[in-house]
């Protein structure tokens, strides 16, 4: 591979984590992109999880809702300030991918577990992923796998493994709904509700053990087994890899791959089902550099917000992040529905519009006050505007961008008496450029 | 704004996403660009351009959808001190001096008064517009601010769920549409979790400005261009650059469009402020469904008497400005709601106030809701253990009956489980301006407020003499200001007046008058009547007013077997001004021809008022049913409105010199109308405004002419045929009274009816509009008012079919009195 130019570092790096400040991006220009991408793609330094101390309170419906917070302030700053940012993109994946959703798991900490395991996996392999998932609390509560037994069973849970989960609609028939369902009766929870304990249990008198029948073979299916069959089934193991690489290259590259992009990386994925070498291969890409895919991605509200956090330096509990992602419709914890967050348009409206400048209003007041930029009149219009634009790691503007902000200063700059205003009004405009919007 | 109690507040903070805090920051907000709001109608807003609201709005209304606003009475309101069960002796022994006591209440039931500082939700009740449902709760209650708002606004079958959205939210979330900006708005600086949903949110509008884009202020003006210029001519960052550029570039035309909402002279009160900035949204048609206003201070735990009650004020001038402002399209399809997280405590504290209690009133006001008491009062005897109300009616309930029977959702789908449903409309949304077409038959029941008066099928009128029309040259007959006539009338006081022989009235064979009175200088309240001489004065009024008010009004008048009249003043001290118009005849004069009524002139449709100084000649031969020869005289309906001076208007014959006499007289600002007759000069009128410049409306409703046939007009003692005061009714535009005007004392083959029609109490601006039965409804009126306003006119109506003419008063409600004078045949 050739040597990386500065915009193809910036690009990798706002899609493999949340973007790269001007020295991350200096640091991999010119390098080799393999090379580039086996640092990005190292996790060695990866923090050990630090669960937040409120978590381990209990108490009514207001401590729960308190800890929830704790909890998504915990991840956006994990995030924003993780030496292995890669680690938390790919957690974002999984959770909008096997995803939850507070609003029916009322438990913080099986959220908090849930989490960790995705966390733990997230560049792992993608069968043991799996399989917790399947056995996590926090996803038995959601789909109600909790309350399937033997003699009702609930096919929540088996619907979403195979239409949403592993398989993709279309791909697998209602039989295999059914028995599939039959086969994850009694995999359900033991906790307590209010001391917000649960763990996964297996209720043998609440388990189907009749003959069921799933990909065409009829037998005492266990849940687990279910899964593994979809792994080692000659037809459904290729069926999934492709929907699986299909989903990724969406949400890291743009939406529609091409087919030979799919087909070539899906073949080496289910080798063994290795996700580090199969974003390495997919990073690796030419295809992931061209100006279709640089161009063809929004970023969500949590990785706009998160790209402002890490730019600035400020935390969740400088910036309020639960203040600002609902009214932009993204929080963690709360996705729309269980097929979890959609891109790009998704995130393009005058409402949305309306969310984010309402926090650049706020936020480039506060920056203001804190004297950000405070010197940006002794500059020339041009240095000036590079210094934003460096400042929240745009990094590669755009000529139309930076020429507008550059008009803007010359105008500002003539209006008399007016200096004390440049500031807080280049941070808004540089905090609503599309660029940042961009991912 | 969040509330200014602070625990409640914290909860609401903790409940809500700040949006916006640059209004409270370091750069004052200029809210200019206002647009005078014509009337506080929906005038105004027609600025904004079809395409944009097409773009940017939500999916229009249909005519069935209906508009909810939610009033947020944040610290829990005393719905006890604000519906106050004034027979309920447990209530007034243990709330003590807190309590209000009956003879301080405004009337509402037998067993309940409402709180002395709500006369406008008063009168609201008393026209059936005001559902209270009491007793709303929810089991297993909690008294803490934030777990209760918390509760009321999730709004879930499961009240342990953590769910991040609010019943209005997910209802909003099942309503579709491609634009989500506008269908759910909320004021001040969050968006409360009650409206958000898993897909929509509702906007936060400041209620002091627009979206951020409306700023005028020169900073806020130079960052709006740059953000335009980022989106001009691509960005060149590909498709998603330029959809984002473009959809800030959308939101500044938003807010630059909605600045007009925000005009500089808002109310003092932020409830009254977001109230009216929500009358105006629902009267810009951008697809609301929701609004949510909240006000806060209700956590009275101390000196309640006079906290609450200055709330109170507050709250009910709010909702005037909110009905008053509201255009008359909109009213059928709006309801409001109030709510609280809880009631108070039974108990009245040691600090003259009342604690966090639980079971409380809803309160539902509008058209279509149910007037009336709905649910069942706690017992307020037996509370339980800890003192507290047990609920009757769950709080989940009144949602579902909102959802289900007012915005047309699914109620189980919203709350996530099947609640009981009140009857708390008396139906869904309706279109009003359709609903006000004029399509009610004798027997329709679209028109039901007001029962008409059914033809008696014999006619027994009284052997009154019909006379044949002359018109006159008008001329003054009584001014008490100078004594001409008559002294200053005071109270209870009357005058007799000859009128055969007097100026140039025939001494012989006159039977009845045409005149205009005015009243002015007025010290109190009072109305004036005016019957023949010789008779007991009959229980009517040809003219009402107010203190300071000047008010004219045609007078048509049986004269006495001497040829004489009297006038009643039930005022206190009043000056009367008496011009004659014309007389009846049994020996010679015209006769009346009835027509529809059709307008003339208007001079607001070429923005050219009547300046004093300048003659307007109206030619009205050959024009809206008058023929081109042979009338004698017209019989208009002549509106002044706009007046920018006090003054009055003359008309007389063109090609006569302008006499002393008044058509109609009127104050700076007022819209006020008469019946005229005006005899013909030439085929024409003469015009002339005495100060100022005023707009004219003139309506065409009959003229006099020789060979008119045999329409004679034959006056009646004045007989009340409508009270809307009496029978507990009131009209609207969403019905038409059909009134059977013969039996009685006109007969079945009488041409035209004379009326004189009162309105009072109107709840909002309007009109009246009263014409044949069985034609369609004209554009006219025979009388405007404003909101509160007392307004008599003369109304010279043709018969339509079967005996009766058709009344409409265009107005959220208003009683209308209506008597008749005397009728052609």
């Amino acid at each position: 591979m050739a040597a990386m130019s500065a915009a193809d570092v910036a690009h990798l790096l706002r899609r493999a984590g949340f973007g790269g400040s001007p020295a991350e991006v200096a640091a991999y220009t010119g390098q080799d992109t393999a090379a580039v991408v086996t640092q990005v793609l190292d996790i060695a330094a990866n923090p050990p999880e630090a669960r937040p101390a409120l978590m381990d309170q209990t108490g009514p419906n207001e401590e729960r809702w308190k800890r929830l917070t704790a909890l998504r302030g915990y991840w956006y700053d994990r995030m924003a300030f993780s030496p292995t940012p890669v680690v938390e993109k790919m957690t974002l994946f999984w959770h909008g991918h096997f995803t939850t959703s507070a609003d029916s798991v009322y438990r913080p900490s099986a959220l908090w577990d849930q989490m960790v395991l995705y966390r733990a996996n997230a560049l792992g392999n993608f069968r043991t992923l799996a399989q917790g998932m399947a056995l996590e609390p926090a996803m038995l509560y959601y789909l109600n796998n909790d309350q399937n037994r033997k003699k009702s069973p609930n096919q929540n849970f088996a619907r979403e493994l195979l239409e949403l989960f592993l398989l993709g609609i279309g791909n697998y028939t209602e039989g295999d709904v059914f028995g599939a369902a039959a086969a994850w009766t009694g995999h359900t929870v033991a906790g307590n509700y209010d001391a917000d304990t649960a763990a996964y249990a297996f209720n043998a008198n609440q388990h189907d053990t009749g003959n069921k029948t799933f990909l065409g073979t009829t037998k005492n299916w266990n849940g687990p087994e279910t899964i593994d069959a979809i792994f080692d089934n000659a037809t459904s193991r290729v069926v999934m890899a492709k929907f699986i690489v299909s989903k990724l290259w969406t949400f890291f590259a743009t939406p529609n791959p091409p087919a030979p992009v799919v087909d070539q990386l899906a073949a080496a994925f289910m080798v063994d089902w290795e996700l580090k070498p199969l974003m390495r291969a997919l990073f690796l890409r030419p295809e992931f550099y061209a100006d279709a895919v640089k161009q063809g991605l929004v970023r969500t509200p949590v990785e706009y917000l998160v790209t402002v956090m890490k730019s600035i330096g400020w935390t969740s509990a400088d910036i309020h992040p639960d203040w600002w992602l609902n009214n932009m419709g993204q929080e963690v914890y709360n996705p729309p529905n269980v097929s979890g967050w959609r891109p790009n348009g998704y995130w393009v409206s005058a409402a949305a519009a309306s969310a984010k400048a309402s926090f650049a209003d706020w936020l480039s007041w506060k920056l203001s006050e804190a004297g950000f930029l405070n010197d940006s009149t002794t500059h020339t219009g041009p240095q000036t505007v590079a210094t934003a634009l460096a400042s929240f790691h745009i990094t590669e503007p755009s000529t139309h961008l930076r020429q507008a902000l550059e008009q803007w200063v010359t105008t500002q700059r003539a209006a008399p008496g007016q200096d004390w205003a440049e500031p807080k009004y280049l941070t808004l405009l540089t905090l609503l450029s599309p660029d940042l919007r961009l991912a | 704004m969040l509330p200014i109690d602070h625990d409640a507040a914290a909860a609401l903070a903790a409940l809500s996403s700040p949006l916006d805090h640059s209004a409270a920051g370091w750069t004052r907000r200029r809210f200019l660009q206002a647009v005078a709001v014509a009337g506080g109608s929906a005038a105004a807003m027609t600025v904004l351009p079809d395409a944009w609201r097409e773009a940017w709005a939500a999916p229009p209304l249909g005519a069935t959808d209906g508009v909810l606003v939610l009033i947020g009475l944040y610290g829990g309101n005393d719905g006890l001190n604000t519906v106050v069960p004034i027979t309920n002796g447990a209530y007034y022994a243990k709330r003590g001096a807190v309590a209000i006591q009956p003879d301080r209440t405004l009337a509402l039931t037998s067993e309940f008064g409402l709180h002395p500082n709500l006369p406008y939700l008063q009168a609201l009740y008393q026209q059936g517009r005001v559902g209270i449902v009491n007793g709303v709760g929810y089991p297993d209650y909690n008294r803490s601010h934030f777990e209760s708002m918390d509760i009321w606004m999730r709004g879930l079958a499961d009240r342990n769920s953590v769910a991040p959205t609010g019943w209005i939210g997910r209802y909003l979330d099942g309503i579709g549409g491609a634009t989500d900006l506008l269908q759910g708005v909320t004021f001040g600086e969050s968006v409360p979790l009650m409206v958000r949903g898993a897909t929509r949110n509702a906007t936060a509008l400041s209620d002091y400005g627009a979206f951020f884009g409306a700023d005028t202020e020169e900073n806020h003006t130079r960052a709006y261009n740059a953000i335009r210029a980022m989106a001009a001519g691509g960005t060149g960052r590909g498709l998603w650059g330029d959809a984002i550029a473009t959809s800030q570039v959308q939101l500044l035309d938003v807010a630059t469009q909605t600045a007009p909402l925000y005009t500089e002279k808002m109310p003092g009160t932020s409830i009254s402020r977001q109230l009216l900035l929500a009358a105006r949204l629902i009267n810009a048609n951008l697809g609301l469904r929701v609004i949510c206003v909240d006000a806060g201070g209700y956590d009275n735990h101390s000196g309640e008497q006079s906290d609450h009650a200055r709330l109170m004020g507050q709250l009910d001038d709010a909702l005037r400005e909110f009905w008053t402002t509201l255009g008359v399209e909109w009213a059928n399809r709006v309801t409001m709601m109030t709510y609280s997280e809880f009631g108070r405590e039974m108990r009245g504290n040691d600090s003259n106030g009342t604690d966090h209690g639980t079971a409380n009133n809803v309160i539902l006001i509008g058209p279509r809701v149910a007037g009336g008491m709905h649910g069942q009062l706690p017992d307020l005897a037996n509370t339980d253990r800890y003192g507290q109300l047990t609920y009757t009616v769950d709080f989940r309930s009144v949602y579902a009956t909102v959802l289900g029977q007012w915005l047309n959702a699914d109620p189980n789908a919203v709350l996530g489980g099947a609640f009981s449903q009140l009857s708390a409309f008396v139906g869904g949304p309706i279109d009003a301006v359709a609903a006000a077409a004029p399509t009610v038959a004798s027997g329709g029941t679209g028109g039901g407020a007001v029962p008409g008066i059914g033809d008696g099928g014999s006619p027994a009128y009284p052997p009154s003499d019909p006379g044949a029309f002359v018109g006159l040259t008008p001329f003054r007959l009584v001014d008490t200001r100078i004594n001409q006539g008559a002294t200053r009338l005071g109270p209870a006081a009357s005058f007799s007046i000859a009128i055969a022989g007097a100026g140039t009235v025939p001494a012989a064979d006159v039977v009845a008058v045409a005149l205009n009175v005015t009243v002015t200088d007025t010290t109190t309240a009072g109305y004036l009547t005016v019957w023949p001489t010789g008779e007991d004065r009959p229980l009517a009024s040809n003219l009402n007013f107010t203190a300071g008010q000047t008010v004219p009004n045609m007078v048509f008048c049986k004269l006495g077997a001497d040829g004489g009249l009297q006038v009643y003043n039930s005022g206190g001290q009043t000056q009367v001004v008496i011009d004659v118009l014309g007389y009846f005849s049994t020996s010679d004069g015209t006769r009346l021809v009835p027509l529809s009524p059709a307008r003339v002139i208007d001079t607001r449709t070429t923005n050219a008022p009547l300046v004093a100084g300048t003659v307007m000649e109206l030619e009205l031969a050959g024009v809206a049913g008058v023929p081109k020869e042979g009338a004698d005289s017209v019989v208009l309906n002549l509106t002044v409105t706009d007046p920018t001076l006090p003054g009055f208007i003359t008309t007389w014959p063109t090609g006569e010199p302008q006499p002393l006499a008044s058509s109609l007289n009127f104050l700076r600002g007022q819209t006020v109308p008469n019946l005229v007759i005006a005899k013909l000069g030439g085929g024409k009128i003469n015009l002339a405004n005495h100060a100022g410049a005023a707009h004219v409306v003139a309506d065409v409703v009959g003229y006099f002419a020789t060979n008119g046939g045999d329409s004679r007009a034959v006056a009646v003692s004045p007989r009340r045929l409508l009270d809307t005061r009496t029978n507990n009714s009131f009209l609207n535009y969403d019905n038409v009274a059909t009134l059977g005007v013969t039996g009685v004392d006109v007969p079945s083959d009488a041409s035209a009816v004379v009326l004189n029609v009162t309105v009072t109490e109107p709840t909002t601006p309007g009109f009246v509009t009263v014409w044949p039965a069985g034609e369609p409804q004209p554009v006219a009126s025979n009388l405007n008012f404003v909101r509160g306003q007392t307004v008599p006119n003369l109304v010279m109506a043709k018969i339509g079919r079967a005996g009766q003419v058709s009344l409409y008063a265009h107005s959220l409600s208003a009683h209308v009195v209506v008597d008749i004078v005397g009728f052609f045949r």
